[in-house]
């Protein structure tokens, strides 16, 4: 039976409900955040069926919940979180997606606006040439098999030692840029193969880099104390770990697939194949996911390496004012092991940050608007496990906005409004385009009003390297 | 036709045609090149073999794709399927042609298991295959 608005409760502001009565094999209730606007758009896709599919799993805790900038994916819908109880749960990596460790960082400079504006085309030239994009593209850096361990073991941490940024990057990551549990021994040859020279690349898609500058400060006190202020330039980055998360998820989908028999597991979609949390096969997906994850957080500290230099070496300055800071530098595909309400679960993010009380959230917006910083709230740890929504979310296929947009017009459009863009595939542009997006200001509203997470600044772009 | 592009909201949707079985994976194979680089080219390397083994036909069927997307990956090159036999009900062998990847339009992350279903119809086969991207 296909869900309708009928179906819905509304159980709070911006704040609705299926009910865990909806079908019979939903566990517990999915809640779902968002505006009457972006209801609308959630209905256009299949987000809602699979938000039901994961109230289905074994150990499902509680409620599910859907960020307002959901869409529909493959087996979780993008903007799914799932909260499991370790005990007698189980863990998914179709529920954590083929990209592990999705992640954002944004570095602030001590520029203004104003003062670097004329550089701007030359600055992204700079790092669109620098910086190794696109599909298939091969990083910078040699290592050796031993490194090569190391990186899945220690992440950014290992990146430091080795001279790739400064050590004081890694107090503002999430986890110190070193996630616990990565065992490389879980994962698989293939997996490495297809990493080994992918280090310091931005990949595709999605994947962005940004020039952008602070046009709006809504809590001088939180700006402040990171270090923000208006007009201030800065740079954001999009990317994840590469082929080797992808073949890490394409493996372990597999081996969980084969499992579901041996657990008597039943799905309503094999993509959502999972296995008892403690199991072996469990505990070995957790390891490479690390494994994975540490790979992404030691990609983005090199990708920070090489803007560092691009951008010290593009931009032309009577003062000393050269520094990259690191703001903030957090993930949105991953599945970790939480304390909440008493009980040891695993929350498995897809496509939705992580958001703790005094910590930063960065909402980037699709290419050629807005993105935000915001600073996670006490109520998302009561409400949502500690997550609220991590982008603008897709609300049209890339086939229609291939179809509907040029690259080469949106690119002239995207100049006009002073945003210069390169881009390795024109056709990928269009794919990007604004329009098949949700508005990114709808969905930053609902998770402010509704108070996950209050907003600090809003960041427009003024130059993009689209990978 | 072999295969056609469908709407999907964040990913790619490949709905596939084939005579057999057979058919139905060559044109899953090229279908998915041809998302990927917007071309269709010819093989003009020294032909590889492959060995795929799957617990049933749709598991083949992700398999195969994906084993043919890690090799794309690490070798930079695309492949024309150019035989492919079923060695019994779990296993299939198939003779690849490669070729120089032309640039890429979509990084293909990998083929799903979501909404997948190879169904015999009257005419031949057919499978709608989700890929993220």
């Amino acid at each position: 039976m296909p869900i309708t608005k009928k179906d819905l409760k509304q159980i709070g502001p911006h704040l609705y409900e299926i009910p865990k009565t909806f079908r019979p094999e939903m566990r517990v209730p999915a809640r779902i955040y968002a505006s009457e606007k972006l209801l609308e758009k959630i209905f256009m896709d299949k987000s809602l069926d699979q938000a039901i599919n994961i109230a289905t799993l074994p150990g499902v805790y509680k409620y599910v919940l859907v960020m307002p900038d959901i869409h529909e994916g493959y087996g979780a819908p993008i903007g799914g979180v799932i909260p499991v109880d370790t005990k007698d749960g189980i863990i998914s990596p179709g529920a954590v997606g083929y990209d592990i460790k999705c992640s954002v960082s944004l570095f602030a400079s001590e520029l203004a606006v104003e003062e670097i504006k004329d550089q701007i085309p030359n600055i992204i030239e700079t790092l669109f040439r620098e910086i190794p994009s696109g599909v298939g593209a091969r990083g910078p850096i040699k290592i050796s098999k031993n490194e090569y361990n190391k990186v899945l073991e220690e992440g950014a941490v290992w990146a430091v030692k080795r001279g790739f940024g400064e050590k004081e990057d890694l107090k503002n990551m999430e986890d110190g840029g070193k996630f616990l549990g990565a065992q490389p021994d879980a994962v698989s040859e293939k997996a490495k193969k297809r990493g080994e020279d992918e280090l310091g690349t931005l990949g595709s898609g999605n994947h962005f880099l940004e020039i952008q500058f602070v046009k709006e400060i809504f809590d001088q006190e939180w700006a402040a104390k990171l270090g923000l202020f208006l007009n201030q330039v800065c740079i954001m980055v999009h990317s994840g770990s590469r082929g080797l998360g992808h073949q890490v998820c394409t493996d372990y989908v597999n081996i969980c697939r084969n499992a579901l028999q041996k657990y008597k597991i039943k799905l309503p979609d094999p993509e959502l194949a999972c296995v008892p949390f403690y199991s072996k096969e469990g505990q070995n997906y957790f390891s490479a996911m690390a494994s994975a994850a540490n790979y992404a957080y030691a990609n983005h500290q090199i990708l920070s390496h090489f803007i560092r230099k691009a951008w010290n070496s593009a931009l032309i300055t009577k003062t000393n004012k050269r520094t990259l800071k690191l703001v903030w530098h957090m993930g949105h595909n991953i599945a970790r092991l939480e304390e909440h309400e008493g009980k040891k679960l695993c929350i498995h993010r897809k496509g939705a940050a992580r958001c703790f009380e005094g910590k930063p959230v960065l909402i980037p917006g699709s290419m050629g608007t807005a993105s935000y910083l915001l600073i996670g709230q006490k109520k998302a740890e009561e409400e949502t496990f500690g997550s609220c929504a991590h982008g603008a979310g897709r609300t049209m296929s890339r086939t229609a906005a291939k179809k509907q947009i040029w690259g080469e017009t949106l690119k002239k459009e995207l100049e006009k409004k002073g945003i210069f863009a390169r881009t390795r595939s024109i056709a990928g542009l269009a794919e990007e385009a604004p329009v098949a997006y949700k508005d990114i200001e709808e969905i930053v509203k609902v998770v402010d009003t509704v108070g996950l997470a209050k907003k600090v600044v809003k960041l427009v772009p003024i130059g993009v390297v689209k990978g | 036709m072999k295969y056609k592009i469908l709407e999907h909201t964040g990913d790619l949707k490949l709905w596939v045609w084939g005579a057999d079985l057979v058919d139905l994976f060559k044109n899953a194979a090229e279908g998915m090149f041809f998302a990927m680089t917007g071309k269709i080219k010819k093989g003009n390397r020294r032909h590889k073999i492959i060995k795929i083994s799957g617990e049933d036909e749709e598991s083949l069927l992700v398999n195969f794709l994906n084993e043919l997307l890690y090799l794309s990956d690490i070798n930079n090159e695309g492949y024309k399927v150019c035989d492919l036999k079923f060695k019994n009900k779990n296993e299939l062998e198939a003779k690849l042609v490669p070729y120089p990847l032309p640039l890429p339009e979509i990084e293909i992350k990998s083929a799903t298991y979501y909404d997948l279903k190879i169904k015999k119809t009257p005419s031949g086969w057919e499978a709608v295959v989700v890929f993220d991207i």
